[in-house]
């Protein structure tokens, strides 16, 4: 890290000594089109879902809201929506910290050298990386498991990942052998080991790879439109999918006609959707960035 | 080796495996649950491809469903007819279109956010522009259809300027445009976090010479931050490469509508509408079997290229 900041230094050192010139400024403005093209369409969708329904219908293109009013907000507050993201907020919960544990019970073991059958284990990891049976075969098991219409179906499939293994495996390889010796003189047997020392040393990958599969649940809507009928089961995502690209707004009981092809209420729905995710992010983007780096540079 | 482990080494194959189990058989157990876990999703499903080779029934399950007769029969449904040939060939252009645009795309944003002398004005750029990768395509595909629509944002704004309002959504061709676009919209800034990640391993003392010889900027770019790339961008385009079969099924699946099909109707979706919609499991499974096993002997090879190349291989 210190040596990192040095090397900046002295780059902006040397760079520094040009001046801003032409360049600068195309590369600037390019960077700020850039932004502008993620902004303006938020600063659309939020405008939409604040305005007035006579606004909307005629004019759909305001980045500030006109005849500002909530009344679409107030309609989507329903407890349909409530329920949605109750659910989505359980199985996010539920699904991450089992994901967690189970990925570090496999990735502990795996970074025993001398461990028979290693090898093994760890072509058995990572072979569903590259080889998967296909959507219909996965499809028709979880129907004979009778997981559709279970909550289940969400915490379940797929909670262990080869890609977090490998990378929590990485990481505990860094921690220091002379710690786990000792413990194992004192008598502390591997499962102890695991929990008292490998699991609070881990923290760092831990938070990452939280947060991956938090956005991942969050973010899932697939399982949902396989798998569930029930209409209480729904995620969130799966509410939305019926109000925006099907159209059907039985996701939210009661809706009046002219409600269901109100823009107002789709984007406000949008709007709801995304705050959570738009609310953490800015405290853990370095979380994702670090993420894309390990992932990326390898242990 | 240590003094134990010699004498290990001496005595025959199971009882060394005996006693090394004897001293690891609780690493087995903790690693038990997550195998299992992996052995029902992941193992069981790639079981489940005997679909393609027998006439389902649900009343007795995929291991008790008789065999086909002949038992290649699925197949032949999959692959004859037209579809089989228009999916493909659609994947295929939708692919090589994302690899031709999208690739270069996160490569320039990483060049040029390198350039950029103010940090904070950095920062600004790179917390907004990884923010769309973080939103589900639900989500995305429901402003896309709002922002891209005939009376959306874009379009009004085109008309308010005297110019012909564009159908992004709705003809064949312009569909393929809001694709790409959208999909390098959505990853730009997420996908040049791994370039960026490339240009801080290059050594400074390179630019500091190359200053002190007069280079230009742009000559540095050329010479020294683009070549210290080169790695990052060879693995993507292999990856890419190995993913050729697979055209995006979470973007298409939310944006597309029929009028669309004759273009942007994958092999993905095709098998989702074969198998889930229509029902046919046996054809959508012998049909998704060959694609996997296609898209494993890519990325088997893909491997083999990077290893090759002298670059960190995937395994």
């Amino acid at each position: 890290m210190v040596r990192n900041r040095k090397r900046e230094k002295a780059a902006a050192a040397t760079l520094g000594r040009e001046p801003f010139g032409f360049a600068d400024v195309i590369i600037y403005l390019v960077l700020g089109l850039l932004v502008a093209t993620m902004v303006i369409p938020f600063m659309n969708i939020v405008a939409i879902s604040l305005s007035g329904y006579e606004a909307a219908v005629n004019d759909s293109s305001m980045l500030l809201p006109k005849d500002l009013t909530f009344s679409a907000y107030e309609i989507i507050f329903k407890p349909e929506i409530y329920r949605a993201l109750g659910v989505t907020a359980f199985v996010t919960v539920a699904n991450t910290l089992l994901h967690i544990i189970l990925c570090m019970m496999l990735a502990y073991p795996l970074t025993k050298k001398d461990l028979p059958g290693r090898k093994f284990l760890m072509y058995f990891v990572l072979f569903p990386m590259l080889f998967s049976g296909g959507t219909i075969p996965f499809y028709i098991l979880i129907r004979e498991l009778h997981l559709s219409d279970n909550i289940l179906v969400y915490i379940l499939p797929g909670v262990v990942s080869a890609y977090t293994v490998i990378l929590m495996r990485n990481f505990i390889f860094q921690i220091p052998d002379g710690l786990e010796e000792a413990a194992l003189l004192d008598g502390a047997n591997y499962f102890q080991i695991l929990v008292r020392i490998v699991f609070p040393l881990s923290k760092p990958i831990i938070a990452t790879m939280a947060l991956f599969n938090a956005v991942g649940v969050w973010n899932n809507w697939f399982t949902g439109v396989l798998f569930v009928k029930d209409k209480n089961l729904l995620l969130i995502q799966n509410v939305l999918r019926e109000m925006l690209i099907e159209g059907n707004m039985g996701a939210f009981g009661q809706l009046t006609q002219q409600q269901s092809y109100d823009t107002s209420v789709q984007m406000a729905a949008i709007v709801v959707s995304i705050l959570p995710i738009v609310m953490v992010y800015p405290f853990i983007q370095r979380y994702f960035a670090k993420g894309m780096y390990i992932g990326s540079v390898k242990g | 080796m240590t003094k134990e482990e010699k004498a290990t080494a001496k005595l025959p194959l199971t009882a060394r495996f005996g006693r090394k189990f004897k001293r690891y058989w609780m690493l087995y157990l903790i690693a038990l649950p997550a195998l299992i876990s992996m052995f029902v999703f992941s193992y069981l499903p790639m079981g489940g491809i005997i679909l393609a080779f027998k006439d389902y029934s649900p009343r007795l399950s995929m291991w008790n469903s008789a065999w086909m007769e002949p038992l290649l029969a699925h197949f032949k449904t999959a692959f004859s007819g037209t579809d089989f040939w228009q999916v493909t060939l659609n994947t295929l252009r939708i692919s090589c279109l994302r690899l031709l645009f999208g690739l270069p795309a996160p490569i320039l944003l990483a060049l040029f956010l390198n350039e950029v002398r103010h940090k904070k004005y950095k920062k600004l750029v790179q917390t907004i522009v990884y923010l769309p990768h973080f939103l589900s395509w639900v989500v995305l595909a429901g402003m896309i259809r709002t922002i891209m629509s005939g009376d959306g944002l874009i379009n009004t704004t085109l008309q308010g300027l005297g110019l012909k309002g564009i159908p992004f959504l709705t003809d064949e061709n312009w569909f393929l445009f809001t694709l790409v676009f959208t999909d390098i919209w959505k990853g730009v800034g997420y996908g040049s976090i791994i370039y960026m990640a490339a240009i801080s391993g290059i050594d400074q003392q390179q630019y500091e010479a190359a200053t002190i010889d007069g280079a230009s900027r742009w000559q540095k770019m050329r010479y020294i931050t683009l070549p210290g790339m080169a790695m990052a961008i060879t693995v993507n385009v292999i990856l890419s490469l190995s993913g050729i079969l697979n055209g995006g099924f979470d973007q298409i699946f939310n944006l597309y509508s029929p009028v669309v099909y004759g273009k942007a109707d994958i092999i993905d979706t095709y098998v989702y509408r074969m198998g889930i919609v229509a029902g046919d499991y046996g054809a959508a499974t012998a049909l998704g079997l060959v694609k996997s096993v296609i898209a494993f002997i890519l990325i088997v090879s893909t491997n083999k290229i990077i290893k090759k190349l002298g670059g960190e291989p995937i395994w």
